[in-house]
Protein backbone atom coordinates (compact mmCIF):
# COMPACT_ATOMS: atom_id res chain seq x y z
CA UNK A 1 0.00 0.00 0.00
CA UNK A 2 1.70 3.49 -0.98
CA UNK A 3 1.23 5.47 1.73
CA UNK A 4 -0.57 8.94 1.51
CA UNK A 5 2.10 10.75 3.65
CA UNK A 6 5.33 9.42 4.38
CA UNK A 7 7.97 11.35 7.04
CA UNK A 8 11.18 9.81 7.03
CA UNK A 9 13.05 11.26 10.45
CA UNK A 10 11.58 14.41 10.58
CA UNK A 11 13.09 17.19 12.75
CA UNK A 12 11.17 20.82 13.14
CA UNK A 13 11.93 23.88 15.18
CA UNK A 14 10.77 27.48 15.97
CA UNK A 15 14.67 28.82 16.00
CA UNK A 16 15.32 27.00 19.17
CA UNK A 17 15.68 23.41 19.66
CA UNK A 18 14.14 21.04 17.84
CA UNK A 19 10.54 20.75 18.75
CA UNK A 20 9.93 17.18 17.43
CA UNK A 21 12.66 15.12 15.82
CA UNK A 22 13.11 11.56 14.72
CA UNK A 23 10.09 11.15 13.30
CA UNK A 24 9.43 8.26 11.01
CA UNK A 25 5.88 7.91 9.92
CA UNK A 26 3.80 6.25 7.36
CA UNK A 27 0.19 7.72 6.93
CA UNK A 28 -1.85 4.94 4.74
CA UNK A 29 -5.42 5.57 3.11
CA UNK A 30 -8.26 4.76 5.10
CA UNK A 31 -6.40 5.02 8.18
CA UNK A 32 -7.92 6.44 11.84
CA UNK A 33 -4.92 7.23 13.79
CA UNK A 34 -4.79 9.84 16.82
CA UNK A 35 -1.13 11.62 17.67
CA UNK A 36 -2.03 12.14 21.42
CA UNK A 37 0.41 14.22 23.86
CA UNK A 38 0.15 17.18 26.19
CA UNK A 39 0.38 20.45 25.40
CA UNK A 40 3.86 21.35 24.31
CA UNK A 41 4.29 17.88 22.94
CA UNK A 42 4.89 18.30 19.17
CA UNK A 43 0.96 17.78 18.47
CA UNK A 44 0.26 20.92 16.64
CA UNK A 45 3.86 20.84 15.26
CA UNK A 46 3.68 17.79 13.53
CA UNK A 47 0.18 18.67 12.00
CA UNK A 48 1.75 21.46 10.50
CA UNK A 49 4.51 19.83 8.56
CA UNK A 50 1.72 17.10 7.53
CA UNK A 51 0.21 19.89 6.30
CA UNK A 52 2.78 21.32 4.77
CA UNK A 53 2.48 24.62 6.69
CA UNK A 54 5.52 24.15 8.64
CA UNK A 55 9.06 23.05 6.79
CA UNK A 56 10.98 20.38 8.59
CA UNK A 57 14.26 21.35 9.40
CA UNK A 58 15.57 18.05 8.95
CA UNK A 59 14.13 14.94 7.21
CA UNK A 60 12.20 14.18 4.06
CA UNK A 61 8.25 14.01 3.69
CA UNK A 62 6.62 12.55 0.69
CA UNK A 63 3.00 12.91 -0.16
CA UNK A 64 0.99 11.29 -3.12
CA UNK A 65 0.70 13.38 -6.26
CA UNK A 66 -2.02 15.54 -6.13
CA UNK A 67 -2.94 15.05 -2.59
CA UNK A 68 -5.84 16.86 -1.35
CA UNK A 69 -5.60 17.49 2.91
CA UNK A 70 -8.95 18.43 4.43
CA UNK A 71 -8.24 20.44 8.06
CA UNK A 72 -10.33 21.06 10.71
CA UNK A 73 -8.75 23.73 13.05
CA UNK A 74 -8.58 24.00 17.07
CA UNK A 75 -12.05 25.18 17.68
CA UNK A 76 -10.26 27.65 20.09
CA UNK A 77 -9.23 29.30 17.28
CA UNK A 78 -11.90 30.50 16.02
CA UNK A 79 -14.07 34.14 15.80
CA UNK A 80 -16.58 33.15 16.41
CA UNK A 81 -18.59 36.95 16.07
CA UNK A 82 -17.12 36.90 12.68
CA UNK A 83 -20.04 37.64 10.19
CA UNK A 84 -20.05 34.90 8.47
CA UNK A 85 -23.08 32.15 7.53
CA UNK A 86 -22.58 28.24 7.66
CA UNK A 87 -22.53 28.40 4.11
CA UNK A 88 -19.91 30.86 3.45
CA UNK A 89 -18.15 28.98 6.03
CA UNK A 90 -18.26 26.13 3.90
CA UNK A 91 -17.77 27.55 0.45
CA UNK A 92 -14.33 29.12 2.01
CA UNK A 93 -12.65 25.85 0.51
CA UNK A 94 -13.51 26.96 -3.00
CA UNK A 95 -11.18 30.19 -2.84
CA UNK A 96 -8.15 29.35 -4.55
CA UNK A 97 -7.83 31.49 -7.66
CA UNK A 98 -9.59 34.28 -9.55
CA UNK A 99 -13.36 33.20 -8.64
CA UNK A 100 -16.56 35.16 -8.87
CA UNK A 101 -17.54 36.53 -5.33
CA UNK A 102 -20.94 34.89 -5.44
CA UNK A 103 -21.47 30.87 -4.88
CA UNK A 104 -23.12 29.18 -8.65
CA UNK A 105 -25.57 26.97 -8.73
CA UNK A 106 -23.46 24.15 -8.49
CA UNK A 107 -21.23 25.16 -5.51
CA UNK A 108 -25.04 25.88 -3.88
CA UNK A 109 -26.07 21.91 -4.50
CA UNK A 110 -22.24 20.65 -3.29
CA UNK A 111 -22.43 22.92 -0.19
CA UNK A 112 -26.57 21.62 0.81
CA UNK A 113 -25.37 18.41 -0.47
CA UNK A 114 -22.08 18.48 1.74
CA UNK A 115 -24.11 20.01 5.18
CA UNK A 116 -26.68 17.21 4.48
CA UNK A 117 -24.40 14.14 4.66
CA UNK A 118 -23.43 15.51 8.12
CA UNK A 119 -27.03 16.13 9.30
CA UNK A 120 -26.78 20.08 9.60
CA UNK A 121 -28.54 20.65 6.24
CA UNK A 122 -31.04 22.79 7.88
CA UNK A 123 -28.41 25.19 9.40
CA UNK A 124 -26.88 26.63 6.05
CA UNK A 125 -28.05 30.15 6.77
CA UNK A 126 -27.50 30.25 10.22
CA UNK A 127 -24.47 32.59 11.99
CA UNK A 128 -21.80 30.43 13.22
CA UNK A 129 -21.86 31.63 16.99
CA UNK A 130 -26.17 30.42 17.12
CA UNK A 131 -24.85 26.97 16.58
CA UNK A 132 -23.88 24.18 19.47
CA UNK A 133 -20.59 23.35 19.93
CA UNK A 134 -20.93 19.90 17.91
CA UNK A 135 -22.45 21.90 14.85
CA UNK A 136 -19.68 24.23 14.69
CA UNK A 137 -17.66 21.40 14.74
CA UNK A 138 -19.40 19.63 11.94
CA UNK A 139 -19.52 22.91 9.77
CA UNK A 140 -15.73 23.01 10.11
CA UNK A 141 -15.80 19.37 8.99
CA UNK A 142 -18.18 20.29 6.03
CA UNK A 143 -15.83 22.59 4.70
CA UNK A 144 -12.65 20.38 4.34
CA UNK A 145 -14.82 17.57 2.92
CA UNK A 146 -16.59 19.57 0.44
CA UNK A 147 -12.66 19.38 -1.16
CA UNK A 148 -13.27 15.80 -1.31
CA UNK A 149 -10.18 15.25 0.33
CA UNK A 150 -8.37 11.69 0.84
CA UNK A 151 -7.39 12.21 4.22
CA UNK A 152 -8.75 14.61 7.10
CA UNK A 153 -6.69 16.18 9.78
CA UNK A 154 -8.04 17.36 12.77
CA UNK A 155 -6.31 19.21 15.61
CA UNK A 156 -8.27 18.80 18.92
CA UNK A 157 -11.59 17.81 17.53
CA UNK A 158 -13.48 16.88 20.98
CA UNK A 159 -11.67 19.54 22.73
CA UNK A 160 -14.61 21.10 24.87
CA UNK A 161 -17.29 19.07 23.53
CA UNK A 162 -19.58 17.02 26.30
CA UNK A 163 -19.67 14.00 26.71
CA UNK A 164 -22.80 13.28 24.29
CA UNK A 165 -21.47 15.20 21.69
CA UNK A 166 -18.30 13.67 21.93
CA UNK A 167 -19.40 10.52 21.20
CA UNK A 168 -21.53 11.74 18.26
CA UNK A 169 -18.22 13.12 16.80
CA UNK A 170 -16.57 9.73 17.27
CA UNK A 171 -19.52 8.38 15.45
CA UNK A 172 -19.46 10.70 12.71
CA UNK A 173 -15.60 10.04 12.53
CA UNK A 174 -16.03 6.55 12.31
CA UNK A 175 -18.71 6.81 9.83
CA UNK A 176 -16.54 9.01 7.51
CA UNK A 177 -13.35 6.65 7.70
CA UNK A 178 -15.64 3.56 6.88
CA UNK A 179 -16.64 5.39 3.48
CA UNK A 180 -12.59 5.57 2.84
CA UNK A 181 -11.48 8.82 4.61
CA UNK A 182 -8.07 8.75 6.42
CA UNK A 183 -8.28 10.11 9.54
CA UNK A 184 -5.58 11.65 11.59
CA UNK A 185 -6.38 14.01 14.67
CA UNK A 186 -4.42 15.29 17.75
CA UNK A 187 -6.18 14.76 21.40
CA UNK A 188 -5.08 14.24 24.81
CA UNK A 189 -8.01 13.15 25.99
CA UNK A 190 -7.63 9.08 26.49
CA UNK A 191 -10.49 7.91 27.77
CA UNK A 192 -12.67 9.76 25.68
CA UNK A 193 -11.03 10.04 22.69
CA UNK A 194 -7.66 7.80 22.04
CA UNK A 195 -8.75 4.74 24.01
CA UNK A 196 -11.58 4.19 20.93
CA UNK A 197 -9.34 4.50 17.95
CA UNK A 198 -7.78 1.65 16.17
CA UNK A 199 -4.10 3.65 15.99
CA UNK A 200 -2.28 5.91 18.01
CA UNK A 201 0.87 7.62 17.99
CA UNK A 202 2.09 8.58 21.05
CA UNK A 203 4.61 11.92 21.01
CA UNK A 204 6.99 13.67 23.88
CA UNK A 205 8.87 15.28 20.94
CA UNK A 206 10.00 12.18 19.03
CA UNK A 207 7.46 8.74 18.78
CA UNK A 208 7.45 7.16 21.90
CA UNK A 209 4.92 4.27 20.85
CA UNK A 210 3.10 3.60 17.46
CA UNK A 211 0.01 0.87 17.65
CA UNK A 212 -2.85 0.14 18.68
CA UNK A 213 -4.62 1.49 22.19
CA UNK A 214 -3.73 -1.69 24.26
CA UNK A 215 -0.03 -1.24 22.52
CA UNK A 216 0.31 2.37 23.18
CA UNK A 217 -2.13 3.38 26.36
CA UNK A 218 0.31 1.51 29.42
CA UNK A 219 1.78 3.12 32.18
CA UNK A 220 5.66 3.30 31.11
CA UNK A 221 4.39 4.68 28.23
CA UNK A 222 2.11 7.42 29.39
CA UNK A 223 4.48 8.19 31.82
CA UNK A 224 6.81 9.39 29.46
CA UNK A 225 4.72 10.89 27.06
CA UNK A 226 2.45 12.76 30.02
CA UNK A 227 5.19 12.69 32.51
CA UNK A 228 3.12 11.32 35.68
CA UNK A 229 2.36 8.09 36.71
CA UNK A 230 -1.27 6.70 35.62
CA UNK A 231 -3.00 3.11 35.79
CA UNK A 232 -4.30 1.49 33.27
CA UNK A 233 -7.82 -0.58 33.49
CA UNK A 234 -9.87 -2.39 31.38
CA UNK A 235 -13.60 -1.58 31.07
CA UNK A 236 -15.36 -4.05 28.08
CA UNK A 237 -12.17 -4.23 26.41
CA UNK A 238 -11.00 -0.87 26.29
CA UNK A 239 -8.34 1.21 28.25
CA UNK A 240 -9.45 3.06 31.01
CA UNK A 241 -6.34 5.85 32.29
CA UNK A 242 -6.94 6.75 35.90
CA UNK A 243 -4.57 8.88 38.04
CA UNK A 244 -2.03 6.72 40.16
CA UNK A 245 -2.79 8.03 43.88
CA UNK A 246 -0.49 7.96 46.64
CA UNK A 247 -1.53 6.29 49.82
CA UNK A 248 -1.63 10.18 51.52
CA UNK A 249 -3.71 11.07 48.27
CA UNK A 250 -6.41 8.57 49.89
CA UNK A 251 -7.02 11.18 53.43
CA UNK A 252 -9.79 13.16 52.68
CA UNK A 253 -9.87 16.54 54.60
CA UNK A 254 -11.81 16.58 58.13
CA UNK B 1 -30.92 76.65 2.14
CA UNK B 2 -28.51 78.87 0.46
CA UNK B 3 -26.44 78.56 2.99
CA UNK B 4 -25.70 74.71 2.58
CA UNK B 5 -25.23 75.05 -1.31
CA UNK B 6 -22.58 78.12 -1.39
CA UNK B 7 -19.51 76.14 -0.90
CA UNK B 8 -20.88 74.86 -4.29
CA UNK B 9 -19.94 77.69 -6.01
CA UNK B 10 -16.17 77.54 -5.05
CA UNK B 11 -14.18 74.73 -7.27
CA UNK B 12 -11.84 74.05 -4.07
CA UNK B 13 -15.04 72.77 -2.24
CA UNK B 14 -16.30 70.68 -4.75
CA UNK B 15 -13.41 68.55 -5.54
CA UNK B 16 -12.12 68.63 -1.83
CA UNK B 17 -16.28 67.15 -1.67
CA UNK B 18 -15.40 64.68 -3.77
CA UNK B 19 -12.39 63.41 -2.68
CA UNK B 20 -13.62 63.31 0.74
CA UNK B 21 -16.78 61.29 -0.02
CA UNK B 22 -14.63 58.89 -2.23
CA UNK B 23 -12.17 58.82 0.25
CA UNK B 24 -14.81 58.09 3.05
CA UNK B 25 -15.92 55.11 0.99
CA UNK B 26 -12.86 53.55 0.37
CA UNK B 27 -11.62 53.90 3.87
CA UNK B 28 -14.75 52.17 4.96
CA UNK B 29 -14.41 49.91 2.40
CA UNK B 30 -10.79 48.73 2.93
CA UNK B 31 -11.81 49.04 6.86
CA UNK B 32 -13.38 46.22 6.90
CA UNK B 33 -10.67 43.47 6.46
CA UNK B 34 -8.41 45.71 8.54
CA UNK B 35 -10.59 46.01 11.84
CA UNK B 36 -12.01 42.01 11.16
CA UNK B 37 -7.95 41.20 10.95
CA UNK B 38 -7.61 42.96 14.56
CA UNK B 39 -5.42 45.40 12.73
CA UNK B 40 -7.46 49.01 13.77
CA UNK B 41 -4.01 50.38 14.67
CA UNK B 42 -2.79 49.79 11.32
CA UNK B 43 -4.32 52.42 9.44
CA UNK B 44 -2.86 55.12 12.28
CA UNK B 45 0.56 53.51 12.00
CA UNK B 46 1.12 53.48 7.93
CA UNK B 47 -0.34 57.13 7.89
CA UNK B 48 2.91 58.22 10.35
CA UNK B 49 4.83 56.17 8.11
CA UNK B 50 3.84 57.96 5.23
CA UNK B 51 4.58 60.63 6.82
CA UNK B 52 8.06 59.82 6.13
CA UNK B 53 8.34 59.31 3.15
CA UNK B 54 6.62 62.58 2.83
CA UNK B 55 9.77 64.39 4.58
CA UNK B 56 12.13 62.53 2.33
CA UNK B 57 10.63 63.23 -1.06
CA UNK B 58 10.09 67.07 0.03
CA UNK B 59 13.79 66.87 1.34
CA UNK B 60 14.86 65.53 -2.21
CA UNK B 61 12.08 67.19 -4.02
CA UNK B 62 10.63 63.61 -5.55
CA UNK B 63 7.03 63.20 -6.59
CA UNK B 64 5.22 63.37 -3.07
CA UNK B 65 2.81 60.20 -4.52
CA UNK B 66 5.60 58.35 -5.96
CA UNK B 67 8.07 58.80 -2.58
CA UNK B 68 5.41 58.31 0.31
CA UNK B 69 3.90 55.76 -1.47
CA UNK B 70 6.86 53.73 -2.09
CA UNK B 71 7.26 54.08 1.75
CA UNK B 72 3.93 53.38 2.88
CA UNK B 73 4.13 50.35 0.80
CA UNK B 74 7.17 48.99 2.24
CA UNK B 75 6.31 49.83 5.59
CA UNK B 76 2.80 47.90 4.97
CA UNK B 77 4.45 44.88 3.75
CA UNK B 78 6.93 44.76 6.07
CA UNK B 79 4.72 44.60 8.91
CA UNK B 80 2.56 41.77 6.86
CA UNK B 81 6.15 39.79 7.12
CA UNK B 82 6.83 40.77 10.20
CA UNK B 83 3.49 39.65 11.51
CA UNK B 84 3.11 36.45 9.69
CA UNK B 85 6.49 35.11 11.30
CA UNK B 86 4.50 35.28 15.16
CA UNK B 87 7.76 36.37 16.61
CA UNK B 88 6.28 39.49 17.21
CA UNK B 89 2.47 40.69 17.48
CA UNK B 90 0.89 42.32 14.80
CA UNK B 91 0.22 46.17 17.39
CA UNK B 92 4.00 45.45 18.08
CA UNK B 93 4.87 45.65 14.49
CA UNK B 94 2.86 48.12 13.47
CA UNK B 95 3.78 50.39 16.33
CA UNK B 96 8.24 49.55 15.76
CA UNK B 97 8.00 50.05 12.78
CA UNK B 98 5.39 52.89 11.68
CA UNK B 99 6.40 55.05 14.38
CA UNK B 100 9.95 54.65 13.39
CA UNK B 101 9.33 55.78 10.22
CA UNK B 102 7.12 58.94 11.46
CA UNK B 103 10.12 59.86 13.97
CA UNK B 104 12.54 59.56 10.76
CA UNK B 105 10.22 62.01 9.19
CA UNK B 106 9.97 64.59 11.78
CA UNK B 107 13.95 64.42 12.03
CA UNK B 108 14.12 64.80 8.48
CA UNK B 109 12.22 67.70 8.33
CA UNK B 110 13.72 69.99 11.47
CA UNK B 111 17.18 69.34 9.78
CA UNK B 112 16.48 70.06 6.07
CA UNK B 113 13.26 72.18 6.19
CA UNK B 114 10.16 71.70 4.63
CA UNK B 115 10.16 71.66 0.80
CA UNK B 116 7.34 69.95 -0.12
CA UNK B 117 3.09 70.18 0.53
CA UNK B 118 2.30 71.62 3.64
CA UNK B 119 3.16 70.63 7.13
CA UNK B 120 0.09 71.13 8.85
CA UNK B 121 -2.32 70.14 5.49
CA UNK B 122 -0.43 66.78 5.71
CA UNK B 123 -1.47 65.95 9.78
CA UNK B 124 -4.87 67.64 10.01
CA UNK B 125 -5.75 67.73 6.09
CA UNK B 126 -7.42 70.34 4.00
CA UNK B 127 -9.08 71.13 1.04
CA UNK B 128 -7.18 74.07 -0.07
CA UNK B 129 -4.55 71.97 -1.88
CA UNK B 130 -6.79 69.32 -3.80
CA UNK B 131 -6.30 69.67 -7.63
CA UNK B 132 -8.45 67.37 -9.88
CA UNK B 133 -5.51 64.95 -10.63
CA UNK B 134 -5.83 64.13 -6.77
CA UNK B 135 -9.37 63.35 -7.53
CA UNK B 136 -8.59 61.08 -10.57
CA UNK B 137 -6.08 59.48 -8.58
CA UNK B 138 -8.39 58.68 -5.44
CA UNK B 139 -11.31 57.50 -8.01
CA UNK B 140 -8.55 55.05 -9.34
CA UNK B 141 -7.46 53.61 -5.93
CA UNK B 142 -11.35 53.40 -5.53
CA UNK B 143 -11.33 51.50 -8.40
CA UNK B 144 -8.83 49.45 -7.64
CA UNK B 145 -9.99 48.32 -4.47
CA UNK B 146 -13.31 47.18 -6.12
CA UNK B 147 -11.60 45.29 -8.83
CA UNK B 148 -9.50 43.54 -5.74
CA UNK B 149 -12.92 42.91 -3.73
CA UNK B 150 -14.14 41.32 -6.51
CA UNK B 151 -11.78 39.44 -8.15
CA UNK B 152 -10.51 37.75 -4.63
CA UNK B 153 -13.32 38.22 -2.44
CA UNK B 154 -13.64 34.63 -1.58
CA UNK B 155 -10.00 34.58 -0.58
CA UNK B 156 -9.49 37.62 1.32
CA UNK B 157 -12.90 36.24 3.16
CA UNK B 158 -10.60 32.85 3.80
CA UNK B 159 -7.44 34.73 4.65
CA UNK B 160 -9.31 37.58 6.84
CA UNK B 161 -11.28 34.70 8.72
CA UNK B 162 -8.64 31.67 8.88
CA UNK B 163 -5.39 32.74 7.57
CA UNK B 164 -3.84 29.48 8.59
CA UNK B 165 -6.20 26.97 7.54
CA UNK B 166 -6.97 29.15 4.01
CA UNK B 167 -2.82 28.45 3.31
CA UNK B 168 -3.52 24.42 3.68
CA UNK B 169 -6.58 25.21 1.10
CA UNK B 170 -4.57 26.28 -1.58
CA UNK B 171 -4.71 30.08 -1.07
CA UNK B 172 -1.54 32.12 -1.75
CA UNK B 173 -1.96 33.83 1.86
CA UNK B 174 1.45 35.56 1.35
CA UNK B 175 0.02 36.93 -2.03
CA UNK B 176 -3.39 37.80 -0.98
CA UNK B 177 -2.15 40.16 2.37
CA UNK B 178 0.26 42.30 0.53
CA UNK B 179 -1.91 42.76 -1.98
CA UNK B 180 -4.28 44.09 0.84
CA UNK B 181 -1.38 45.40 2.20
CA UNK B 182 -0.60 47.52 -1.17
CA UNK B 183 -4.49 48.91 -1.45
CA UNK B 184 -4.21 49.92 1.96
CA UNK B 185 -1.25 51.57 1.82
CA UNK B 186 -2.58 54.01 -1.75
CA UNK B 187 -6.25 54.17 -0.24
CA UNK B 188 -4.32 55.76 2.78
CA UNK B 189 -1.83 57.70 0.49
CA UNK B 190 -4.55 59.22 -1.10
CA UNK B 191 -6.91 59.99 1.89
CA UNK B 192 -4.02 61.93 3.18
CA UNK B 193 -4.84 65.09 1.60
CA UNK B 194 -8.04 65.77 3.65
CA UNK B 195 -8.07 63.74 6.48
CA UNK B 196 -4.67 63.74 7.62
CA UNK B 197 -2.12 61.69 9.14
CA UNK B 198 -3.64 62.48 12.74
CA UNK B 199 -7.15 60.86 11.48
CA UNK B 200 -6.92 58.35 8.74
CA UNK B 201 -7.01 55.71 10.46
CA UNK B 202 -10.47 56.54 12.08
CA UNK B 203 -12.22 57.02 8.67
CA UNK B 204 -10.63 53.02 8.29
CA UNK B 205 -11.75 51.81 11.56
CA UNK B 206 -15.49 53.84 12.42
CA UNK B 207 -17.13 52.79 9.35
CA UNK B 208 -16.78 49.00 9.62
CA UNK B 209 -17.38 49.12 13.58
CA UNK B 210 -20.65 50.56 12.71
CA UNK B 211 -21.84 48.55 10.14
CA UNK B 212 -20.78 45.26 12.50
CA UNK B 213 -23.38 46.49 15.06
CA UNK B 214 -25.92 46.39 12.24
CA UNK B 215 -25.80 43.45 10.14
CA UNK B 216 -23.97 39.86 10.71
CA UNK B 217 -23.49 39.41 7.00
CA UNK B 218 -20.29 39.78 5.36
CA UNK B 219 -21.50 40.91 1.99
CA UNK B 220 -23.67 43.49 3.65
CA UNK B 221 -21.11 44.69 6.04
CA UNK B 222 -18.72 45.88 2.79
CA UNK B 223 -21.82 47.52 1.21
CA UNK B 224 -23.19 49.37 5.08
CA UNK B 225 -19.39 50.12 5.92
CA UNK B 226 -18.62 51.57 2.00
CA UNK B 227 -21.82 53.68 2.33
CA UNK B 228 -21.14 54.67 5.99
CA UNK B 229 -17.57 56.04 5.32
CA UNK B 230 -18.62 58.09 2.11
CA UNK B 231 -21.82 59.58 3.77
CA UNK B 232 -19.44 60.88 6.74
CA UNK B 233 -17.00 62.60 4.11
CA UNK B 234 -19.53 64.35 2.41
CA UNK B 235 -21.61 65.56 5.62
CA UNK B 236 -18.00 66.20 7.26
CA UNK B 237 -16.89 67.95 4.35
CA UNK B 238 -19.37 70.17 4.40
CA UNK B 239 -19.47 70.54 8.19
CA UNK B 240 -15.67 71.76 7.62
CA UNK B 241 -16.58 74.18 5.28
CA UNK B 242 -19.12 76.20 7.70
CA UNK B 243 -17.22 75.79 10.62
CA UNK B 244 -14.40 76.59 9.56
CA UNK B 245 -12.28 73.04 10.94
CA UNK B 246 -9.79 71.01 9.33
CA UNK B 247 -11.85 68.38 7.55
CA UNK B 248 -10.31 65.52 8.76
CA UNK B 249 -11.48 67.03 12.58
CA UNK B 250 -15.66 67.27 11.43
CA UNK B 251 -15.17 64.03 8.95
CA UNK B 252 -13.93 62.01 12.32
CA UNK B 253 -16.76 63.61 14.31
CA UNK B 254 -19.59 62.85 12.32
CA UNK B 255 -18.18 59.26 12.44
CA UNK B 256 -17.84 59.36 16.13
CA UNK B 257 -21.12 60.73 16.90
CA UNK B 258 -22.98 58.36 14.45
CA UNK B 259 -21.16 55.09 16.27
CA UNK B 260 -22.37 56.79 19.49
CA UNK B 261 -25.98 56.87 18.32
CA UNK B 262 -26.13 53.41 16.99
CA UNK B 263 -24.08 51.97 19.87
CA UNK B 264 -26.39 53.23 22.45
CA UNK B 265 -29.57 52.19 21.03
CA UNK B 266 -28.07 48.69 20.04
CA UNK B 267 -27.53 48.51 23.98
CA UNK B 268 -30.80 49.16 24.99
CA UNK B 269 -32.44 47.00 22.15
CA UNK B 270 -32.36 43.17 22.79
CA UNK B 271 -29.81 41.46 20.74
CA UNK B 272 -31.13 39.43 17.59
CA UNK B 273 -29.30 38.29 15.25
CA UNK B 274 -30.50 38.57 11.64
CA UNK B 275 -30.71 35.73 9.48
CA UNK B 276 -28.49 35.99 6.27
CA UNK B 277 -27.85 34.27 3.07
CA UNK B 278 -25.37 34.15 0.74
Amino acid sequence: MTPLISLSDIAATYGGPDVIREISWDINPGCFTGIVGPSGSGKTTLLSVLLGTMKPSKGSITRQKGLAIGFVPQMESIDWNFPVTVSQVVMMARSQGLRAPWASKQEKLEVAKVLGRLGIGELADRHLRTLSGGQQQRVFIARALIRQPEILIMDEPTSGLDVATRHDMLHLLESLQREGLAIVLTTHDLNGMAAHLPELVCIQGRIVAKGSPEECIRPEVLEEVFGARMEVLKHLGVPVVVDELKDDDHEHPA
Amino acid sequence: MNILLDPFAYQFFVKGLIVATVAGALCGLIGVFIVLRGMSYIGHGISHSIFGGFAASSIIGFNFYLGAGVWGIASALAIASVTRKKLVGADAAIGVITMGSFALGVALLTFFGNKGPAFDAALFGSILGVRWSDVYIIIGVLGLALAMIFFFYRSLLFTTFDPEVAATAGVNVVRIESMLMIVLSLSTLVTLNVIGVTLVAATLVIPPVIARLLTASFHKLLAISTGLGATFGFIGMNLSYHLDVPSGTTIVLVGAIVFTLVYAFKSVRPHRMPKVTI
